[in-house]
């Protein structure tokens, strides 16, 4: 298990998209503050920025299932951008493809 | 004497053609026969025309049966000898057939082998390549190990994630209920402060009531009632602040739980995930492989049962042999019947006493004459049908 995780997040386009970023790991510790920052209005877009993030778990790929439960399975409305090739190979066996849009990954 | 190594000769000539024929084929082994035939029958001619004219000549000095007795001989030997060439030409047909049906079933079993040999390759390469399962009971539910393994793999990977989503949507409602019991905790205190209020109240009341004597005495009682309830509600609040402290924990304890059931470390999956992938591309790597070496085989074993198919055709030249061999013997038992006839005039002319008397001397010379002309027939005869034989090719 990789250091304490930590998220920043900012807003854009006029406070309709959501981007946050996710600070080594991505993990169980993050839960409330993801849901929090995630959960406190419904944007138009999220974007979750990997860029930054050295591990997952599958911890991880719960809360992001959770909030592709929270927009309502919009598979437009979530996109994942710069995930590392580690993170990469997760979400493809994941098959996360077909619940995001990840730069990337084949649309399935 | 010399007559008779002429027909050695001719004889010797006879068996090399056969011989020949074996070793050449039919036309020059016939060209050798007919050679041999007409060589050995017309100085066998010539000589015994000679003999008879001499005889003729010297009727009265050598008597008759002086030439007839070496040509008895000859002729006996002739037709032994014949008649064991005859014998020899049937036996090549008998030891040919034998020999060649022997090979035709060994060719033909070749062939079965070969088609068993390719029908165990391919089930075997088909084995290898994951393509074919042994056959078992429900092998009709089987599938390549890898291919199992992969779906296997997939199942548990979605079955990972399917946990974490549910856990984590617990998670948020166990916290959504932390926070509830946090609201319950600020109710708590807001009671506690009104009856932390009542007592004090109760407290002034009954200073109150005492200040005022026996008049306030049934108020001091009323007082200290209030005070009672307002503890009483004070331990109540206490007891409850517990409990609720003890579900915080044990809420606490649950959100743990979850949590760890949610977070599971996904690098074992993804190196099963790979492993799998690998075997999935050796698998496709060994079906091209198998594929192409199943290809080879069957080409292989086309090739063999081309040429022994081949072989087989080649053999009917068995056939063509036994043509031969059958116009051989014809001409053996022609060249028997032609010394019986040669006989045959010797014969009547020794009956006639050997006399040099003209008329029986011209009846006899066409006798001869008529033998030659036959022979003559019968040999242009073997020749046409040896050309014919001549023009199927099968070498």
């Amino acid at each position: 298990m990789a250091d304490q995780g930590s998220i920043i997040y900012r807003l854009q386009d006029n406070e309709q998209t959501l981007c946050v970023e996710i600070h080594d790991s991505f993990c169980f510790d993050l839960l409330r503050e993801f849901r929090q920052i995630c959960e406190r209005a419904r944007y138009k877009r999220y974007i979750i920025d990997l860029r930054y993030t050295t591990y997952i778990d599958s911890s991880a790929l719960g809360m992001l299932m959770v909030l592709h439960r929270f927009v309502d399975g919009d598979r437009q409305a979530v996109a994942i951008v710069n995930a590392s090739d580690t993170v990469l190979d997760i979400l493809r066996i994941a098959h996360f493809n077909q619940f995001f849009d990840i730069s990337g990954l084949q649309k399935p | 004497m010399p007559v008779l190594i002429l027909v050695g000769l001719c004889l010797l000539s006879l068996s090399s053609a056969m011989l020949l024929y074996l070793y050449l084929g039919s036309d020059s082994a016939l060209a050798v026969l007919a050679t041999a035939v007409a060589w050995g029958s017309g100085s066998l001619w010539s000589r015994y025309q000679a003999g008879v004219e001499q005889s003729a000549a010297q009727v009265t000095v050598a008597p008759w049966r002086e030439l007839a007795n070496p040509l008895c001989a000859l002729h006996r030997n002739a037709t032994e000898e014949m008649t064991s060439a005859s014998n020899r030409c049937e036996r090549i047909q008998h030891v040919l057939h034998e020999a060649l049906q022997l090979l035709i079933s060994s060719f033909n079993e070749i062939n079965n082998a070969t088609e068993r040999q390719q029908g165990h390759a391919v089930d075997l390469a088909r084995l290898l390549a994951g393509e074919k399962v042994l056959p078992t009971e429900d092998s009709a539910q089987h599938k390549p190990f890898p291919v199992e393994m992969a779906e296997i793999l997939e199942y548990f990977i979605s079955l990972i994630v399917d946990i974490s989503e549910k856990s984590i949507h617990t998670v948020h409602k166990i916290d959504d209920m932390a926070a509830e019991i946090e609201r319950i905790n600020a109710f708590l205190a807001d009671i506690k402060s009104i009856a932390d209020q009542t007592n004090l109240l109760a407290l002034n009341a009954a200073i109150e009531a005492a200040r005022a004597g026996d008049a306030g005495r049934g108020f001091s009682v009323v007082a200290a009632e209030i005070r009672t309830l307002s503890n009483r509600s004070n331990e109540f609040n206490e007891s409850i602040r517990k409990q609720v402290e003890m579900a915080t924990v044990i809420t606490r304890n649950a959100r743990e739980v979850v949590g760890e059931m949610a977070a599971k470390d996904m690098s074992v999956a993804l190196k099963a995930k790979s492993r799998v992938d690998e075997m999935l591309t050796e698998m496709h790597e060994l079906h091209e492989y198998s594929a192409k070496v199943l290809k080879d085989i069957s080409s292989i074993s086309q090739h063999i049962t081309d040429n022994v198919n081949r072989t087989l055709v080649s053999l009917q030249f068995e056939d063509i042999v036994r043509q031969i061999a059958d116009e051989i013997n014809e001409g053996a038992h022609k060249l028997i019947d032609m010394h019986g006839e040669v006989r045959d005039v010797l014969q009547e002319w020794e009956d006639k006493g050997g006399t040099n008397d003209a008329e029986l001397q011209t009846h006899l010379l066409g006798e001869l004459h008529r033998i030659r002309d036959g022979w003559g027939v019968s040999r242009s005869k073997v020749q046409q049908s040896s050309m014919e034989t001549g023009s199927v090719d099968f070498f």
